[in-house]
């Protein structure tokens, strides 16, 4: 199964509202509307001829404004939600994508669905930030917790100091 | 500053103590059961029968931070871990001594710059006796710094420390590169150079 027949599959049972499809340099992906990311994913899982039953990973990104050559806003700055999921039985990879905007990085958890998407979503939430509503127990998973920031995010400060551990380098960085 | 200074006019039977107490503290470093990344690996080898560390009296690796007298910190340390390694390092008798292995407990390592949770060296929070560069290091050079650290323990001299004249080595960190501190005659220092004749190319 392509990806673009996991998409006419969904379109035609009915889930095909606000679907897009990506067609990126490497490998496709479906775009997902965030209002509709659980009723898909319970779908993807639950429906016969689909049974993607294995999530792989969540990755999460931190998306900056891009333009092209003329100064036009090719890209928005957002965040993007990227699951991809396996069926064991049918064989199959799916990549699809969630878009955030920058503003409210929340989107519904998965984690009820793919219980596997517990510990995702929290690493998810500990580097990059995207809160997930519904998680049974969001907390950092890999910094501790009374880490500032989210460090995967391009506007990231570099902390000076951890508690009374020191962090900088000694010698500073050279400034270019 | 030794335990009986200036209260025993000949330090003759001082100095033959210490060198028992030394020999006796070079001979016995136990290591600390203690690996936090890939040079832990490394440590491990040095351990096993190939390099066999316990043929320079440091091959019994202690469980337990409380029977350690040498902590090897093999790997990244980074913020959370920092923690944990100052907490040993505490729960450690004196006297004790600490060992960086590899470049990330030297300086940061590959993390130096784009490592933001990572220590750029330990010695910012302990105090490191010797200082063994690489990524990883092999494990000859493991042996090299127990060695170094061998010789910095024999010239601490606990009883006759500073008595007479010899400087007091507490406190100075070694590496290979600063050996001739320990013991002079090891690397003497390089003659002056001579006067190239006149009118002879350079």
């Amino acid at each position: 199964m392509t990806t673009q027949e996991i998409k006419q599959a969904l379109e035609k049972d009915g889930l095909g509202a606000g679907l897009s499809l990506f067609e990126g340099p490497k490998d496709p992906a479906i775009v997902v509307p965030r209002e509709q990311l659980v009723k898909v994913a319970r779908h993807l899982r639950d429906a016969r001829h689909l049974a993607f039953d294995l999530l792989i990973m969540v990755t999460g990104t931190h998306m900056i404004e891009k333009r092209d050559a003329k100064g036009v806003v090719v890209r928005e700055p957002g965040f993007e939600l990227i699951y991809h999921v396996r069926s064991v039985k049918n064989r199959a990879l799916l990549a699809f994508k969630v878009k955030l905007p920058i503003g409210d990085p929340t989107v519904d958890s998965v984690s009820a669905i793919w219980p596997a998407a517990d510990w995702h979503e929290r690493e998810t939430f500990d580097l990059v930030g995207i809160t997930f509503k519904g998680h049974p127990d969001l907390r950092r998973i890999l910094l501790p917790d009374d880490w500032e920031g989210h460090p995967l995010r391009k506007d990231y400060a570099y902390p000076k100091a951890y508690r009374d551990i020191n962090l900088e380098v000694d010698p500073p960085w050279p400034t270019p | 500053m030794g335990l009986f200074e200036r209260s025993l006019p000949d330090i003759h039977f001082l100095k033959l103590a210490d060198a028992a107490i030394d020999w006796g503290r070079e001979s016995s470093l136990w290591p600390m059961t203690f690996g936090i990344a890939c040079c832990a690996i490394e440590m491990m080898a040095v351990g096993a029968s190939k390099f066999d560390l316990d043929r320079f009296g440091a091959g019994a690796f202690r469980a337990t931070p409380r029977q350690a007298d040498l902590m090897i910190v093999a790997g990244t340390v980074n913020a959370k871990m920092a923690l944990v390694v100052r907490r040993l390092y505490d729960q450690m008798p004196e006297p004790k001594y600490v060992m960086a292995m590899g470049a990330c407990t030297v300086g940061g390592g590959p993390y130096w710059k784009h490592g933001y949770n990572v220590v750029k060296g330990i010695d910012k929070f302990v105090p490191v006796d010797v200082h063994v560069p690489g990524c990883p290091p092999r494990p000859e050079a493991i042996i090299e710094g127990i060695r170094f650290l061998q010789r910095k323990i024999r010239a601490k001299r606990v009883l006759t420390r500073g008595l007479d004249g010899t400087p007091d080595l507490a406190g100075v960190s070694v590496s290979p590169g600063t050996v001739g501190i320990l013991d002079p005659t090891v690397r003497p220092a390089a003659p002056p150079p001579v006067p190239l004749p006149a009118g002879s190319k350079a």
